[in-house]
């Protein structure tokens, strides 16, 4: 009875609100961005932007995050490291079978979907352990450069100190999560009911948050792509 | 002034920039000015916050629900230190892993700053300067070096095939860059004219903040330079190239010329064999490609390849060295953007900084192509007695060319 009410609230009701409060997030910020379309459209320049284009634009997604080309890399390696790490095994455990499920399970109420390769079960605890220590070590990072007056010291702010632990919570939920088909199985429910609370309230905060930047990184990565391709440096 | 008001001078993609800095501090690694000073304020994503700051609403929850709010003058007071504290190299985009072009929201910050009338003390004299003689150093002189010549130039010539925009760093402060670049033009036997009436290309007002004043003096100069009616304009200053070939547009001033930079126009002429080079020069050189020129300008390889034709052939790989940063991720001299009025001892660290890379590398001498990196790197050399040789790229060149018609 309990336990039913517990699958309603996270699969039912919550994805509701979730999806409510994202959207309208989302909707808040770009509103700011149409508040100055006429002014300066966000294309303001690029008529110059000659050049090889799509290059310079897969060279800003591939080329120029590999260590030899990466400025950034060649200064701090360890950091870069890290910083790339978390993110690729951030999409790699997107792909992993337990989400690809869920995700297939929920749309294929409404479509049809084709079944689709997905990272196999026993790199998920590697990938798990990889991401967890990688945002343990960017955390730790922020923390020193705060209270030795370093540069992060300088711009961090309140929601860079929220934002990684939470994500650093989905982390750990979910893994948990993982490990309850074979460990404590008795608690299983509860543990994968934290998993999808938690991971909602991240989905919810994202457009309040830095999170976003996985959304707007995209424009401003073409955006400079473009412009290295004008100034023929690709 | 409301917060709306400063918003318009963003662009969509400017302010979908701000919101995607995750403050990961990897720009301030990559800032020559902050590597030198170390200090917090110096930090070049720090004056991306302290533009959030100003144009009102932060990204939160508060931020997005609230009204637009007044801009708080004294905000810009505080912000105007560490806007100034930059050179505007550009290097913060290259090491920003996303891209974010930290810069350019440097110059909207500056224009703020300017309209708020916060502008450093220093840059008051050149706001002066501008205003009332169109170039930042002094109140006349421009045309002097002319006078200084043994051959005649053609002035205000209609219909000539190029145009040599001398701008006020060469033309006022290194004469010898404009003499050099005068000497090549007539040795290569181009029809060509340089006009008495130049007005700075812009980029002082934009360093300063003054954004409708570059378009202003952008718009002004085109008018003059298309009632000659020439086909081509040559400049031999980073800035003036920067100005030219991409502010230009981004001002929506559009002209109706091609805007080459000299050493592109010198390594055509020695293809063409329209200059021959005469003794060949046996000490190292490296080449300090000017921010403007490289990262900003997209001008890598002609400056290069004009100075392999006036080394040794068979060996250029032991006369033409590269010092580590290079090209895109060039480091700054130190001087741009009046650094070098504000913060003298600063510039001539992070000068120091780039001399003592070239002297790692065994470089005898160091060519630039912008009259602002010559100065700087010279005035650091005399101050901390570095053994190496400053030279403009026109001037090795003028002083290596054979033919002489
Ligand atoms: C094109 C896509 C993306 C780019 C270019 C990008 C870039 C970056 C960079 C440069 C950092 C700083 C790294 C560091 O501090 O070591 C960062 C941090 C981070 N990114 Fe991304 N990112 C992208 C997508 C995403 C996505 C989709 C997410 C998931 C929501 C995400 C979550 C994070 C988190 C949590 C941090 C840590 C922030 C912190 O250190 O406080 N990113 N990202
Ligand atoms: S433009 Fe150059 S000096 Fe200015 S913040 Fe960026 S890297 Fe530093
Ligand atoms: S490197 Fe880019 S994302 Fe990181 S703090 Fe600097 S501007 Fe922001």
């Amino acid at each position: 009875m309990f336990e039913g009410q517990i699958i309603t609230f996270t699969n039912t009701m919550l994805p509701l609100i979730t999806i409510f409060i994202f959207i309208y997030g989302v909707a808040l910020r770009s509103l700011r961005w149409f508040m100055v379309w006429k002014a300066s459209p966000i294309l303001g320049g690029l008529k110059s932007y000659k050049g090889r284009r799509l290059k310079g634009i897969l060279n800003s997604f591939i080329l120029d995050h590999l260590p030899s080309y990466s400025l950034a890399a060649k200064k701090d390696m360890a950091f870069y490291i890290i910083g790339v790490g978390m993110h690729i095994v951030f999409i790699a455990l997107l792909l992993s079978k337990a989400h690809i499920d869920t995700m297939l399970a929920l749309l294929k109420q409404y479509i049809a979907v084709p079944t689709i390769l997905y990272v196999p079960k026993p790199f998920t605890h590697i990938l798990s352990i990889m991401f967890i220590s990688c945002l343990t070590l960017m955390l730790i990072r922020r923390v020193y450069q705060y209270v030795t007056d370093k540069p992060l010291r300088a711009i961090s702010s309140t929601g860079d100190f929220i934002a990684v632990p939470l994500l650093l919570i989905v982390g750990v939920t979910g893994f948990i999560a993982a490990l309850s088909s074979q460990l404590f199985t008795d608690y299983r429910l509860y543990m994968v009911a934290s998993h999808l609370v938690v991971v909602q309230v991240f989905i919810m905060y994202t457009p309040f948050s830095k999170f976003f930047h996985g959304i707007t990184s995209v424009i401003v990565m073409v955006l400079s792509g473009l412009k290295k391709a004008a100034l023929g440096g690709v | 002034m409301t917060t709306e008001n400063f918003l318009r001078e963003l662009k969509t993609s400017q302010i979908i920039e701000l919101e995607t800095c995750v403050r990961c501090g990897a720009c301030s690694e990559v800032c020559p000015v902050y590597e030198q000073d170390k200090s917090i304020i110096a930090v070049p994503a720090l004056k991306l916050q302290e533009l959030r700051k100003i144009i009102g609403k932060d990204v939160s929850i508060m931020g997005l629900i609230s009204p637009a709010s007044k801009v708080d003058l004294k905000e810009l007071r505080k912000a105007a230190e560490a806007a100034y504290l930059c050179t505007l190299c550009g290097r913060c985009w290259i090491g920003c892993i996303i891209g974010i072009r930290n810069r350019e929201l440097r110059e909207v910050l500056r224009s703020m700053i300017y309209r708020a009338g916060y502008i450093p003390k220093p840059l008051k004299d050149v706001d002066e300067l501008l205003l009332k003689y169109k170039n930042p150093y002094k109140p006349s002189g421009r045309l002097e070096w002319i006078r200084e010549l043994d051959f005649q130039i053609p002035v205000n010539a209609r219909g000539a095939n190029i145009l040599y925009f001398v701008g006020c760093t060469s033309a006022i402060r290194d004469p010898n860059i404009a003499k050099s670049t005068a000497y090549i033009l007539r040795s290569a036997g181009e029809n060509w004219t340089i006009m008495d009436n130049e007005w700075c290309c812009g980029s002082a007002w934009i360093a300063l903040g003054n954004m409708d004043a570059a378009k202003n003096f952008a718009e002004r100069n085109v008018k003059e330079i298309e009632s000659l009616n020439v086909e081509k304009v040559v400049v031999s200053c980073a800035e003036c190239y920067r100005m030219f070939k991409w502010e230009y547009p981004e001002l929506n001033v559009n002209y109706n010329f091609e805007v080459l930079h000299i050493s592109e126009l010198i390594n055509k002429y020695l293809n063409e064999g329209r200059l021959k080079i005469g003794k060949r020069i046996t000490e190292r050189i490296t080449y300090h490609d000017p921010c403007s020129l490289s990262r900003l300008g997209g001008i890598i390889n002609e400056p290069r390849n004009v100075l392999r034709q006036i080394i040794p052939k068979e060996v250029d790989f032991h006369y033409l060295v590269e010092m580590p940063e290079n090209k895109m991720n060039t480091y700054c001299c130190g001087g741009g953007a009046f650094l070098e009025f504000i913060h003298p001892e600063l510039t001539l660290k992070i000068a120091e900084h780039r001399l003592n890379q070239a002297n790692r590398i065994g470089a005898e001498i160091l060519v630039s192509s912008c009259p602002i990196c010559k100065i700087t790197f010279t005035n650091a050399t005399n101050k901390f007695n570095k053994n190496i040789k400053i030279y403009d790229i026109v001037e090795l060149v003028a002083r290596n060319i054979s033919t002489n018609p």
